[in-house]
């Protein structure tokens, strides 16, 4: 009971970061792709339209691949960091 | 004439199919690995509630994948025009390969990150520094459907 008292408020920050890091992981990568699409590979490079499609697709794999290192490198950190306290009590 | 032999009318439905079941064959996978990497966690998180951060990640993976099939839907999408515009039916078979090779990687994928995640969480319940193994045997089993990914791209930049 103590410990399920002592975890309320990291609960919610618990919550908070994997909400933040699950949006990342999903919006960025989608407008990664766009952006790098229509700006970097259309716009400044004016690539044609299949090669311009194929590189904003490798940007959008190594975003989205970046974005879910970030989340493991915060989960394991993060949950060591939580786990010290619990072993003290 | 040549455009009713190397146009044919049906040329596009090979490249639709090939949109549609990249897409449809990498959500079956990814939804999947979430539902049995889900029971895992549900299972798991009743003892233990402060891992519920480290036991998301099997289910951002399997998401992962679908987003995969996503890319190459989309990419396929993008070229599809009508057999008047040039849109022979070699285009339509590269289509459908593609579309192919991204999603049954993906399934693949998706049934081995379900399996391994519902399994993987359970035993980093009991024992912490499996946890390090149970992502190092995730990446493996998520890279397959990028291997998947890579052959859709490679195929669909044969035009």
């Amino acid at each position: 009971m103590i410990e399920g008292r002592a975890n309320e408020l990291p609960d919610f920050q618990v919550f908070q970061t994997v909400i933040k890091y699950c949006l990342i992981i999903i919006v960025v990568p989608v407008l990664s792709f766009f952006t790098a699409k229509s700006v970097l590979f259309d716009g400044i490079l004016r690539l044609e339209p299949i090669t311009s499609s194929v590189y904003s697709a490798v940007v959008a794999v190594v975003v989205l691949h970046l974005t879910l290192g970030l989340y493991i490198f915060k989960a394991y950190t993060d949950t060591e960091k939580t786990e010290k306290p619990v072993k003290k009590d | 004439m040549s455009t009713q032999t190397e146009n044919p009318i049906y040329g596009p439905f090979f490249g639709v199919m090939g949109a549609a079941s990249a897409i449809i064959f990498s959500a079956l996978g990814a939804a999947y690995g979430t539902a049995k990497s889900g029971t895992g966690i549900a299972a798991m998180s009743v003892m233990r509630p402060e891992l519920i951060m480290k036991s998301i990640i099997p289910v951002v993976m399997a998401g992962i994948i679908a987003i995969y099939g996503l890319v190459v839907a989309v990419l396929i999408a993008g070229s599809l025009e009508a057999p008047s515009n040039n849109y022979t039916l070699y285009k339509g078979f590269i289509h459908l390969g593609a579309g192919l090779a991204v999603g049954f990687s993906g399934l693949a994928a998706g049934f081995a990150i379900g399996i391994v995640g519902d399994a993987g969480v359970r035993g980093t319940a009991q024992q912490p520094r499996l946890f390090v193994g149970m992502i190092l045997i995730l990446i493996f089993a998520e890279v397959l459907g990028l291997y998947g990914l890579i052959v859709a791209i490679y195929l669909y930049t044969k035009q």
